[in-house]
């Protein structure tokens, strides 16, 4: 029986032969990246470097594209904090109190959130214009405010896991609703924030539309409207340049990816306390 | 002395009400088990004994003082919770002194506090351990270590052996009596299982439907209960109750037609009584019909090994019997239930107990 199961040499090879074309399909992109970034003398086409050099990152990593890279950061991390406390603060009334209707105001939340983002460019910008917010901050607050209906939504499943009994208990103890807040629900949260703070960082971090629309200075730009500015900045197209930009750029959304990847299973299977 | 009081206690949730006028004395050290069916408002009276709860109308006396409106802290009382509530993220001792951090206490007075308790509950050696490393024994120790580091005055049970397999449950039953003999707090404890509240109670109050039915010592509710909704509550298998109408002759018909002759009681309180209750144990299986007693079709036997349950059919009513003799009768035989007429109980019209 198992012996019908086996393949021939010839097999076997042809198969890792057909996998390994399709590895390289499937890399080319990411090989031509990586080999463009440390080759001295970048052409814009496929090519091997002869000799390696890491000065086109030191370059990324000066001027205006390092206050970019900060700016980013910036953006990122504001957003992804000021999204995981408003959700919190939102979803655990949403997930304890009796409100009328809640389901369906959480839901029409998440509809908002569904409508195309570019569909609201023109008041979100006027609304900037007015209150005097095209700037950082008003790219940080933006990005809060769209990143919110789905966190509230799923931290508020995720406070739904947490036995009320266990703040009850703390209650009796003499815990008011911030201690039992702070040295109750909130451990206990700490995979749900955490997934929730990624995911508004990493959608901060790739946010291309908004602050392209409200930034007006290549020294406010984040990476993701720095890269853009950067094509054919200086006459010709400094791919070497471009090339470790972009590979910085990725590099912290796949930082985030391991770190995310990690909670997520904890995340979003709740507290699972035992009786 | 009374350390705990409700007086005209009423509880409701918007227009539902679940406790309509509750009254209940406490005494000092007593251990008390509410119990009743669910649905009966026993948590919803244990909860407003906490502070959970707000008290729509009446008093809740502690220690002769008002305590409607005190936070649970400032009543003296802390409770055991049905899943023991322990905090999955904090250490056993974290766990034990959480209530003591609440109230500023210094790092090592906590730690002082702790160690007595654990000591007590034999706990110390699983101080650094998170609840989820203990078994079900340990958990309900630290769920009590908890509740007396305080030194409260009164400690809160709500169904704590409800979630715990069979064997469990008798060990951790006898672990609280223990628990209790040794410390003597004055407990109050929920539950819907009646076996439970006979054999841990000093005194139990039988709820129905937010109204306290009876509180007694366990003797008293299972030798005299107050009515029939006690009767039939109190003892496993549950008390035989038949509505009956009286007869001539020392006679009463029951709600099925069938007859009970009650030879020696009576006529007046034959002819008050309304219900008359047996309980399976003072059934008989005789061969002859004498004495007080009635016929009914065996239906089915268990086998218990030292006991037999035996049911049997009076018309449609189903009657329980139990024998600690082997039973000597066929499915399907119709035999003769003699009982001895002073084991049994009359109820009035008013569900009221009636006095030989």
């Amino acid at each position: 029986m198992t012996a019908n199961l086996k393949k021939s040499p010839a097999q076997s090879v042809s198969t890792n032969v057909l996998l390994a074309m399709l590895i390289i399909v499937w890399l080319s992109p990411l090989s031509w990246l990586m080999m463009t970034s440390v080759n001295p003398n970048p052409s814009g086409g496929f090519a091997v470097p002869t000799s390696l050099t890491f000065d086109h990152f030191l370059t990324a990593m000066s001027g205006t594209s390092l206050r970019q890279f900060l700016n980013s950061l910036l953006i990122a991390f504001s957003a992804a904090t000021l999204t995981t406390i408003l959700a919190a603060l939102a979803a655990y009334p949403f997930s304890r109190l009796n409100i009328p209707y809640k389901n369906t105001i959480l839901w029409s939340l998440a509809l908002l959130r569904i409508l195309p983002s570019t569909a609201i460019i023109i008041p979100v910008f006027l609304t900037g214009r007015a209150l005097g917010l095209l700037n950082t901050g008003g790219v940080v607050l933006v990005l809060t405010l769209m990143n919110l209906p789905f966190a509230i939504l799923l931290l508020k499943n995720f406070f739904d896991t947490i036995p009320p009994e266990l703040e009850e208990a703390g209650y009796m103890e003499g815990a008011t609703l911030r201690q039992g807040l702070m040295y109750i629900v909130l451990p206990l949260s700490r995979a749900g924030l955490a997934v929730i703070w990624f995911m508004a960082f990493t959608s901060a971090w790739n946010e291309f539309l908004f602050p392209f629309l409200m930034l007006r200075s290549d020294q406010a730009f984040p990476m993701a409207v720095g890269l853009y500015a950067a094509f054919g900045q200086y006459g010709a197209t400094d791919y070497g340049f471009l090339t470790a930009y972009s590979i910085i750029y990725t590099a912290p959304a796949i930082a985030v990816y391991f770190m995310l990847k990690r909670n997520l299973t904890t995340g979003f299977a709740g507290v699972g306390v035992k009786g | 002395m009374a350390i705990l009081e409700a007086k005209h206690l009423r509880k409701d949730y918007q227009a539902v009400n679940v406790i309509a006028d509750l009254n209940l004395e406490v005494r000092e050290g007593d251990f008390t088990v509410l119990v009743g069916p669910s649905g009966c408002g026993k948590s919803t009276l244990l909860r407003m004994i906490a502070g959970l709860e707000d008290i729509t109308g009446g008093e809740l006396l502690i220690d002769g003082r008002r305590a409607n409106d005190l936070h649970p802290r400032e009543r003296g009382i802390s409770m055991v919770f049905q899943s023991y509530a322990l905090y999955p993220h904090m250490s056993v001792h974290d766990n034990i002194g959480f209530g003591l951090k609440l109230e500023g206490k210094s790092k090592q007075d906590i730690t002082k506090a702790v160690r007595e308790v654990a000591d007590t509950l034999q706990l110390t050696d699983y101080l650094d351990r998170k609840p989820s490393q203990l078994s079900g024994g340990q958990r309900q120790r630290v769920a009590i270590g908890r509740a007396i580091v305080r030194k409260p005055r009164i400690i809160l049970f709500d169904e704590p052996l409800s979630n715990l397999d069979a064997k469990l449950r008798v060990e951790m039953r006898m672990e609280l009596m223990k628990f209790h003999r040794n410390h003597n707090i004055t407990t109050i404890y929920v539950t819907h299982d009646q076996v439970e509240a006979i054999t841990m109670a000093d005194r139990i109050a039988v709820l129905e439907k937010g109204n306290i039915r009876q509180f007694d010592t366990p003797r008293v509710l299972f030798d005299t209960p107050a009515n029939p909704f006690v009767a039939s509550f109190i003892g496993s298998p549950q008390m035989n109750l038949f509505d009956v109408t009286a007869q001539n002759n020392y006679v009463v018909k029951t709600a099925e037609n069938s007859e009970i002759r009650l030879p020696d009681v009576s006529l007046a309180l034959l002819s008050d009584a309304k219900v008359i209750g047996i309980r399976p144990e003072h059934l008989k299986l005789q061969s002859e019909a004498t004495g007080a007693g009635l016929s009914a079709k065996v239906d089915l036997i268990e086998n218990l090994g030292d006991e037999s349950i035996i049911h049997l059919l009076a018309g449609e009513q189903r009657i329980t019997a139990r024998s600690h003799e082997p039973v000597d009768c066929q499915i399907g035989e119709t035999v003769f239930l003699g009982f001895d007429s002073t084991r049994a109980h009359f109820f009035g019209d008013q569900q009221n107990r009636l006095s030989r």
